[in-house]
């Protein structure tokens, strides 16, 4: 059907050029096509925000560019997501994310957040200066797979340390993978609290997502 | 290891013979405790903050433990962001955060203007602590002011996510607001001239983990270079400048503003920015502030500091040894010391690479 896969790339053309217009013109055509909204997101929305990502990668991009292409990928979700015909979210492993307390800086956080969201994992975010009580209460509400936890501040990543502590106290540790990642984080610093992965950027944090995914499972069996 | 050697200099006689080329007694030394020393004097970040006094007994207490090459207190990026409308919000014992900028719509920028540093928001207590830190060790010391560069200012003003955007959404708006924010920091730099005291700048935000060196050079540079120009005007040389995070595609541009020296972050190579830079700025870095100098052993910060003097002692305009980055809350005193020890003991004129092998 050539005129689904036009109307594909251009939801894929307006994300990936920072285009709200033409995301929001692309996504009413689908839907006037009858092309399925799971598809147009798939094979539309998440294609553009994966093209933004190589972008980046390849430095053609930077974070101005991430957040306007990551606007039209919500202003793509927003009419699309209510006419996904089933619900899938059963077999999606979950992810909490969230930056530690004492710390508002966001913008990192809500990159891994729809990168991840993109590489289809169901997302749980509980925002900014999260109190690892909160983090520990959701793990445990939606049996979460991984917890991503954030700061660009010196000061508050100690706070980390204490999410993890909190897990292990509430016997979690070990269902619940714990990936860490901004600023003044790094491996070394990963390592010593005993986080399960750092990731240097939103894209990064995808590849590991799903590797240690991959790994718990190979383990598991 | 070996007893400590005294310093035999002041640090005001100390950097004076280092700019001029002349022998000094050991490498100069920069350990920016900042607010994370206010645990020393037993009183809390929002505390000090908030009080003139506070602030300049913390530094004089802590140039008297460590005799570190610089002291003073400055407003950054938050206290200039907050005298321009923007609202903090100060935690008992953490470092303070914007909780709602002020120009969150861009209706309002007609009502912005730039402060007056004698009157706005917090500016007038650290002008008030400066002058206590000069009355009280200005005459063995440099005492300097650390102000925020404009594109991270700017962008606390607006919002750091919106401004981002702006600068393709609304470059035309994002130029506005910038020179605002610059009028408002030359009129505090004005002020710390005036006392005669020196000024550094940070601009975090426009890293090179954030930005491209197209949006560096079109809304950073031009900004930087103008704070640069009064500071050169005013007293005949630059101030020094950090950038966080990657710097290494806009070493040149750093020098281009007008800045004599580059104080660079922990993650970058200091040999490699000997090699790129170095014949046109002093270096200034960069042992880790938090793997090493709060969390290292001594042995670790002394093995760093020979690390950093081995890559950089003899950078052609020189090379003062310095931490990446702010030191967080919570590092201990002892850490300081070690690392201002070790730069008295591997750091002696001439520098001699036998010493830091």
């Amino acid at each position: 059907m050539a005129d689904q896969q036009i109307i594909l790339d251009r939801l894929a053309e307006g994300v990936r050029e920072m285009d709200e217009d033409l995301t929001l013109e692309a996504s009413h055509e689908a839907l006037d096509n009858h092309v399925d909204a799971l598809t147009a997101i798939n094979q539309g929305l998440v294609v553009g925000m994966n093209q933004a990502g190589l972008l980046y990668e390849q430095e053609e991009y930077f974070v101005p560019e991430l957040l306007l292409c990551s606007d039209a990928m919500y202003t793509g979700l927003d009419i699309l997501s209510p006419h996904i015909q089933r619900s899938s979210a059963e077999d999606k492993h979950k992810v909490v994310i969230g930056v530690v307390e004492g710390d508002t800086h966001d913008i990192g956080k809500n990159l891994v957040k729809l990168m991840l969201e993109v590489a289809d994992f169901e997302i749980y975010d509980l925002g900014r200066d999260v109190p690892p009580a909160d983090f520990i209460g959701k793990v445990k509400e939606v049996g979460a797979d991984i917890v991503c936890l954030s700061t660009l501040m010196s000061t508050t990543m100690d706070r980390m340390v204490d999410v993890i502590e909190l897990l292990k106290k509430e016997g979690l540790r070990e269902k619940v993978l714990v990936m860490i990642g901004g600023g003044p984080i790094s491996q070394a610093f990963a390592d010593r609290i005993g986080a399960d992965a750092y990731s240097e950027n939103a894209i990064a944090a995808v590849a590991d997502a799903k590797r240690l995914i991959a790994l718990k499972k190979k383990v598991a069996v | 290891m070996n007893a400590v050697p005294k310093d035999e200099m002041t640090p005001l006689e100390r950097m004076a013979a280092f700019a001029a080329g002349k022998p000094y007694d050991r490498i100069p030394c920069s350990s920016f405790s900042g607010e994370t020393a206010c645990h020393f004097i037993g009183t809390t970040v929002s505390k000090y903050r908030h009080s003139a006094k506070l602030m300049a007994r913390v530094e004089t207490v802590t140039y008297k433990m460590f005799g570190h090459d610089g002291a003073g207190v400055g407003p950054g990026f938050l206290a200039l962001a907050e005298a321009m409308g923007t609202e903090l919000k100060y935690p008992e014992d953490n470092i303070p955060f914007v909780a709602n900028p002020v120009l969150k719509n861009w209706d309002d920028f007609d009502k912005l203007e730039p402060a007056d540093p004698h009157k706005d928001g917090k500016l007038p207590i650290y002008l008030e602590a400066l002058a206590m830190i000069k009355d009280a060790i200005g005459d063995e010391v440099p005492i300097g002011s650390s102000v925020g560069g404009p594109f991270t200012t700017a962008a606390l003003v607006r919002g750091t996510e919106n401004f981002l955007k702006d600068l393709r959404r609304n470059p035309e708006m994002a130029h506005r607001l910038l020179q605002l924010v610059t009028n408002t920091t030359l009129n505090y730099i004005d002020a710390v001239m005036d006392m005669g005291c020196s000024i550094s700048i940070g601009d975090p935000t426009a890293s090179g983990s954030l930005l491209s060196v197209k949006q560096f050079r079109e809304f950073a540079k031009p900004y930087l270079s103008k704070l640069s120009d009064r500071v050169i005007e005013r007293t005949g040389k630059g101030p020094m400048l950090h950038i966080c995070g990657d710097s290494t595609p806009i070493w040149s541009d750093m020098a281009d503003t007008g800045a004599p020296t580059l104080s660079l972050d922990n993650v970058i190579d200091l040999a490699k920015a000997k090699k790129v830079v170095g014949d046109r700025v002093c270096i200034m870095g960069n042992v880790k502030p938090i793997d090493t100098i709060m969390k290292g052993s001594y042995q670790q910060i002394e093995a760093e500091v020979k690390e950093c003097l081995r890559k950089a002692y003899d950078s052609p305009k020189g090379f003062i040894l310095a931490v990446g980055c702010q030191v967080p809350l919570g590092t201990t005193a002892d850490n300081f010391m070690c690392f201002m020890n070790a730069a008295r003991k591997y750091g002696r004129y001439p520098l001699n690479p036998d010493n830091f092998i």
